[in-house]
């Protein structure tokens, strides 16, 4: 899959967060990904032909999980290969059911690519906070090399 | 006869904190509104209690105290409920944008207890002495038998948004 609008909604450890469609290199069932043992940071792995693409498991802070439930993966382009995220779900949305409206996220940064979000959408009290994509597989590369 | 002195007046809100009284110019505050539900935004400082819905935005609400003064209990925590109403009169504060920012950044402040609105006089406050080890306090005045601090709005603009 590679989605050229939207967003994705993402399910993580019972929250949801919105990625933009365009920023997915592939949605993935969990079928479809190959689950490797052994205490590695890496939850499971995209493989095809020779390319190995890493997903992460996380909790609903953003904090690296070694084990929970996962049914799907979404990776997130990166150089210089996709880095993926677990999600209980991921639904894709059209740009007309979702409103985003920015939002800057206060406070330091937790990668150098900058704040993690960048919009959020708002229904009534409801807010559903959205990625930045270039700081989502930042820190998702930062998680996986910081052994 | 009227006075060759004129008096200039600051209308101005007092913004209870546990730690201290802010005074901030009634100009800088977009609304007060009472405490709601807001949603975590991960991987925050602690003083970042979260993100509310305000007229459909999404308006980050932060606890100064641990700001002003680390040590600091924060106003902000909530509560089972979610409401983190802790304290009665307790409100947010909704600041419009800091000078030199994105017009989207209004922001919110959690206050320990009812805000209230005030008209200084010039004259009228006395400078007590700077906040030692405050980063975003200007000063503090003497205003009646209150303390009042003043922020320092580009010092705070550079905590937020570094």
């Amino acid at each position: 899959m590679a989605d050229t609008g939207g967003y994705l909604r993402i399910i993580l450890d019972g929250t949801a967060f919105l990625l933009p469609g365009n920023a997915a290199a592939a949605v993935e069932r969990r079928e479809n990904l190959r689950v490797e043992g052994g205490g590695d940071r890496v939850g499971a792995w995209r493989v095809s032909g020779r390319d190995r693409w890493p997903a992460l498991l996380l909790d609903r802070g953003l904090k690296l999980l070694r084990a929970g439930s996962w049914q799907q993966a979404v990776f997130v382009r990166s150089d210089p290969q996709p880095v993926g995220l677990l999600a209980a779900s991921v639904e894709p949305l059209t740009e007309l059911d979702v409103t985003v409206e920015r939002f800057t996220s206060p406070g330091a940064a937790p990668t150098a690519r900058g704040p993690l979000f960048s919009g959020a959408w708002v229904r009534g009290t409801d807010i559903v906070l959205q990625f930045d994509p270039d700081a989502l597989a930042a820190y998702l590369s930062q998680l996986r090399t910081n052994q | 006869m009227k006075s060759a002195r004129s008096t200039e007046s600051l209308h101005a809100l007092e913004v209870p904190t546990r730690v201290v009284s802010l005074l901030v110019p009634s100009t800088c505050v977009a609304e007060v509104v009472p405490r709601s539900t807001y949603v975590p935004v991960p991987l925050s400082p602690d003083w970042v209690l979260g993100v509310m819905s305000w007229r459909s935005r999404p308006v980050p609400v932060i606890s100064l105290e641990p700001l002003i003064d680390p040590g600091s209990v924060q106003s902000g925590i909530q509560n089972s409920d979610g409401t983190g109403a802790q304290r009665r009169g307790s409100k947010i504060v909704i600041f419009y944008p800091l000078p030199g920012r994105n017009p989207w950044e209004f922001f919110g402040i959690v206050t320990s207890a009812e805000p209230q609105s005030r008209v200084i006089d010039s004259g009228e406050g006395s400078v007590v002495a700077a906040v030692p080890g405050s980063k975003i306090i200007a000063m503090t005045i003497q205003v009646g038998d209150a303390a009042l601090a003043i922020p320092d709005l580009d010092a705070l603009a550079a905590l937020l948004y570094p």
